[in-house]
C-alpha cells in the first residue's frame, strides 16, 4: 500500500531520482570533521527559522507590545527556553559562519569554477549580521532600541542616500511604534529571503560542481559515499553544538532588559560580533567617522570577495600565502578590537554600575510586569514605581544635602551632605537616634543645620542632663517608648507588644517628656512652634512636609534650607510634581519597614547618580 | 558484511542525533503552543449595576456595557467592556428582563429591529421578539438561524444604599454559541 503511494507519488514528482542522487553523492576524500561546518550553518539557520517561527505565535511589535509581549513568552518555561534557543543560536550561527569561510579560504575552494560558492558564502556573513542586528531590538528593551537609534544615526550618516535610509529604518525621524515594526519585517520577511535566495544558489553551485578535492591530496582508490560516513559526522557536530545551546537557553535563557524608557539612564553597547567596530569608531571622530562605520567594513569586504582573482594577479602560490595572511591579519585586527573594549569597559566602573543597576532595573520591571503591564505601554511600569523612582528622585532633589546611607555606608551619599541622613527615616530605630541625647546633635542627625543650636537638640540633651544609673536607664527607657510610638505614626504595629508599647509612648509625649510643649501631637499642642507629629512619617505627612516645610503646620519660619518642592498647586511651577512627590515618598515608607536590612535594590543606584 | 554493519549502525547514529537535535526544538515547541490554551481566560461572572431604572422606558429596550478589569495577554485594563446586555422593561409590573448581547447563532453583538422594539442580529438577519424570543421565518420572510431564544441575564432591581435610587443589576455571564440548549461557558 505504501510502496504503490510512493510509487504514484514519484510518478509525478519523481523524487526516488534525487533522492538516489543524494545518497549516491561521494567525497572528494576520506570523511572528515573539517567538513562539518556548511552543514552546521545550514542545520542552524533551518533551528533559527524553526524557533523564529514559534516565538511569532506569541511576538507583537510596537513600543508598546514589543517588551510586554516577549516578557510575556519568558513567563513560561518553554518559552523563555525557545527564546533561549534562538538567542543562543544566532551566536552559533555567527561562529559557524566564521569557521566555514576559515576552512574554505584554508582550503582554497573558490578556485575556478566554484567563485560562486565564494561569493554567495562571503555574502551570507554581513547578511546574517543584519539579521542579528534587525532582531536584537524586537525585545523593546532599553539596550535594543538604544542599538537601534545609534544605528540609524550611522545608516544616516553616510553621505547621500543615508538620512533617507535611516528614516525608512526607523518609519519616521525617531525610534517609534514603526521601527520595531520595520524591524520586524527585516527580520522576518526580507532577511529571510534574500539569505534563502542565496543559500539557495550556494548549495546549488556546491552540488552542481560537487565538493572541491583537497590540495596536493591524490584521489582515494574507490569513492567513499557522503551518507551516512560524512553524514554522522555533520550530525555529531550539529548534536553537540545544539546541546550547548540548550544548555545555555536553559541555564541562562535570553537577556531581556527594562523595557525602553529614556528617562532612565544607559550605557548602550553592541553585541559583541559589532564589539569590533564600536571599537573601531573610537578612533575616528567627526567627519573621519565614516571611515570606520563605512569605509574599512566595505574594503575588508571587497577584498575578501576578489580571493579567487589572486591566483592569476600573483601566482598560486604567493596568492595563498597572501590570503591566508590577509585572514589571519583580518581575525587579528577584530580579535584585538573586541578584545580592546571589553578591556576598556572592564575597567569602567561607571559602565559596570551601570550595568548592574540595568539588571535590577530589569528584574523589577519583569516582576512588576507579571501583574499585567498597562495598556499605555510597558514604560509606565518603572516610571510609575517607587522602588525605581524613589532612589532616582532622590539623588536628584534631596542627595544634595541628605545622605540616605545604611551602617555600612551603602546608599545614596550626598554632594554636600549638610541635613540629617534619611535612611530609614520614620522608622523606630531612626527615631531612637533621634531622641537619643548623645546622638541628636550628631551629623547623623542635626549636627550639620541651623537646629543642631535649636530648641529641640537642648530639649532632648536637658531630658538626661543630670541623670545617672537607673534613672538615666528609665529615661532612655522612656524615650525608646516614644520613638515606638512616632514610629507607630507611620505603621500602626500588628503585634500587641508593640501596640502597647506605642500607647505607653503616646502617653509620655504628651506628658512627662513633655513633647506637645512645642510640638502638636493629636488633640495635644499647638501648631506654629515645632512639626506637628500627627502622623509623623507617614505618606500624607511625607508629602505635605516635602511639599513645603516652611508651612505652619512644620517648620514655619525657622526652616533651615530646606527648599518648599511643591509649595503651590500648579505642578508645573513645583520642584517636584505630586506624582513625584508620592513616588518619593511611597519609596520612603518602604524603607521603614525593614531598615535594619541591607537596603534592595537601591545601592547599586548610588556610585552612577552620586557622579552625575 | 562487516562493512555493511558499520553502515547500518552509521545511519541509525544519524537518525538518533537527527531525532534528538529536532526534539530539543520540537517538544518544548509544542508545550509552548499548548500552554497559550491555559492563558487569558474569559472574566467568567461579572455582578454589576448597569442603569438606572428610571433611565428604561417601556418598550424601548436599551443596551448597557458591563464593565470589569480584564488581562488580555500581557496587558491589564483596570475598566474594560466584557459585554454588553440589552435591558428590556415590560409595560405591565415594571419588571425588567435582561439578554445578554452575544447572539446564541455565531456570536455577534445583536441589535435593535428597525421599529427600536424587537432585536435582529446584523450577521445572518437572526430575529428576536421584545422578550428575545425567536421569531419564525414567516413573521420575518427570512430563514432565522438562532438555534436559541437570546440567553437572558440574572437581573434584578437593588436600591442604592446612599441615594435611595433604583438600579438595575445585571450578573453577566458567557453561554456556549451553536446549541439549542443555553449552557453556560465554563
Amino acid at each position: 500500500m505504501l510502496e504503490r503511494l510512493n510509487r504514484w507519488l514519484d510518478v509525478r514528482l519523481g523524487h526516488r531520482r534525487w533522492w538516489g542522487a543524494w545518497r549516491a553523492r561521494t567525497l572528494p576524500a576520506s570523511p572528515s570533521w573539517w567538513l562539518t561546518s556548511g552543514s552546521l550553518v545550514f542545520w542552524l539557520l533551518v533551528i533559527e527559522v524553526a524557533t523564529g517561527l514559534l516565538l511569532m505565535a506569541s511576538y507583537s511589535p510596537s513600543l508598546a507590545t514589543a517588551w510586554p509581549s516577549v516578557s510575556y513568552i519568558e513567563r513560561t518555561a518553554a518559552g523563555s527556553f525557545l527564546r533561549g534557543v534562538h538567542y543562543y543560536t544566532a551566536q552559533a550561527l555567527i561562529v559557524a559562519l566564521l569557521v566555514h569561510l576559515i576552512r574554505v579560504v584554508a582550503c582554497g575552494i573558490f578556485r575556478a569554477p566554484r567563485e560562486l560558492i565564494w561569493v554567495t558564502g562571503l555574502l551570507s556573513l554581513p547578511l546574517v549580521l543584519t539579521w542579528a542586528m534587525t532582531g536584537n531590538p524586537l525585545s523593546g528593551s532599553q539596550q535594543g532600541l538604544a542599538q537601534v537609534a545609534v544605528e540609524a544615526q550611522i545608516v544616516g550618516s553616510t553621505p547621500g542616500v543615508g538620512p533617507t535610509l535611516s528614516r525608512l529604518l526607523l518609519g519616521g525621524e525617531d525610534v517609534g511604534h514603526l521601527t520595531l515594526v520595520r524591524l520586524y519585517f527585516l527580520h522576518v520577511a526580507v532577511v529571510p529571503l534574500a539569505a534563502a535566495a542565496l543559500l539557495a544558489l550556494h548549495i546549488s553551485q556546491v552540488l552542481r560542481h560537487g565538493l572541491a578535492p583537497r590540495e596536493n591530496n591524490q584521489q582515494p582508490s574507490a569513492p567513499v559515499p557522503y551518507w551516512p560516513y560524512q553524514s554522522v559526522r555533520n550530525m555529531t557536530v550539529l548534536a553537540l553544538v545544539v546541546g550547548i545551546i540548550a544548555l545555555l537557553a536553559w541555564r541562562y535563557g535570553a537577556p531581556l532588559g527594562a523595557p525602553a524608557d529614556p528617562d532612565l539612564p544607559h550605557h548602550p553597547r553592541p553585541e559583541w560580533y559589532f564589539r569590533a567596530l564600536f571599537e573601531l569608531r573610537r578612533h575616528f571622530t567627526g567627519e573621519q567617522e565614516l571611515i570606520a562605520t563605512l569605509l574599512i567594513p566595505t574594503a575588508v569586504l571587497l577584498i575578501f570577495l576578489t580571493f579567487p582573482l589572486w591566483d592569476g594577479l600573483f601566482g598560486r602560490r604567493t596568492a595563498s600565502l597572501l590570503r591566508t595572511s590577509t585572514l589571519l591579519a583580518g581575525l587579528a585586527g577584530w580579535g584585538w578590537l573586541t578584545g580592546m573594549s571589553y578591556h576598556r569597559d572592564l575597567y569602567d566602573g561607571e559602565y559596570q554600575a551601570s550595568r548592574k543597576q540595568d539588571r535590577i532595573w530589569a528584574e523589577r520591571a519583569r516582576a512588576l510586569a507579571a501583574r499585567g503591564v498597562p495598556p499605555t505601554g510597558p514604560a509606565e511600569l518603572l516610571r510609575n514605581d517607587p522602588q525605581t523612582q524613589g532612589p532616582l528622585l532622590f539623588a536628584r532633589h534631596c542627595a544634595t544635602c541628605h545622605p540616605w546611607l545604611d551602617k555600612h555606608g551603602q546608599g545614596l551619599a550626598a554632594s554636600e551632605a549638610s541635613a540629617p541622613n534619611l535612611y530609614g527615616f520614620g522608622s523606630r530605630q531612626w527615631i531612637e537616634g533621634l531622641l537619643d541625647p548623645e546622638r541628636i546633635a550628631s551629623d547623623h542627625y542635626f549636627g550639620r543645620t541651623a537646629f543642631a543650636e535649636g530648641e529641640m537638640v537642648s530639649a532632648v540633651q536637658e531630658l538626661a542632663a543630670g541623670l545617672e544609673g537607673d534613672e538615666l536607664s528609665a529615661r532612655r527607657k522612656q524615650l525608646r517608648l516614644a520613638a515606638e510610638a512616632l514610629a507607630a505614626e507611620a505603621r500602626p504595629p500588628e503585634a500587641p507588644p508593640e501596640a502597647r508599647r506605642a500607647a505607653a509612648g503616646r502617653v509620655l509625649i504628651a506628658g512627662e517628656l513633655g513633647c506637645t510643649g512645642c510640638h502638636r501631637f493629636h488633640s495635644e499642642g499647638e501648631l506654629g512652634t515645632a512639626p506637628d507629629l500627627t502622623g509623623y512619617g507617614s505618606r500624607s505627612w511625607l508629602v505635605a512636609f516635602i511639599s513645603d516645610p516652611r508651612h505652619d503646620r512644620f517648620y514655619g519660619e525657622r526652616n533651615d534650607r530646606m527648599p518648599a518642592f511643591a509649595p503651590g498647586p500648579d505642578d508645573a511651577r513645583n520642584l517636584l510634581s505630586q506624582r513625584e512627590l508620592a513616588l518619593l515618598a511611597d519609596w520612603l515608607i518602604s524603607q521603614q519597614a525593614a531598615p535594619s536590612d541591607t537596603p534592595r535594590p537601591t545601592p547599586a543606584a548610588a556610585p552612577q547618580l552620586t557622579s552625575r | 558484511m562487516q562493512q555493511m554493519q558499520r553502515r547500518g549502525f552509521l545511519q541509525w547514529l544519524t537518525g538518533l542525533l537527527g531525532a534528538a537535535v529536532c526534539s530539543v526544538v520540537g517538544l518544548p515547541g509544542v508545550k509552548y503552543l499548548l500552554e497559550s490554551l491555559g492563558r487569558g481566560r474569559r472574566t467568567a461572572r461579572v455582578v454589576q449595576r448597569v442603569a438606572r431604572l428610571a433611565d428604561l422606558t417601556p418598550g424601548r429596550p436599551l443596551l448597557v456595557a458591563v464593565t470589569a478589569r480584564k488581562q488580555d495577554a500581557w496587558t491589564e485594563y483596570a475598566q474594560h467592556v466584557v459585554g454588553r446586555v440589552w435591558l428590556v422593561k415590560s409595560g405591565g409590573d415594571g419588571g425588567v428582563q435582561a439578554f445578554t448581547a452575544v447572539c446564541p447563532h455565531l456570536g455577534c453583538t445583536i441589535q435593535a429591529g428597525a421599529d427600536g422594539k424587537t432585536f435582529v442580529c446584523p450577521c445572518h438577519r437572526a430575529a428576536f421578539d421584545a422578550q428575545g424570543r425567536r421569531l419564525p421565518s414567516s413573521a420575518t420572510g427570512q430563514e432565522n438561524h438562532a438555534p436559541r431564544d437570546m440567553d437572558a441575564l440574572a437581573c434584578r432591581v437593588v436600591q442604592d444604599e446612599q441615594t435611595g435610587e433604583a438600579w438595575v443589576e445585571v450578573t453577566l455571564e458567557q453561554f456556549v454559541p451553536g446549541l439549542r440548549h443555553k449552557v453556560a461557558r465554563g
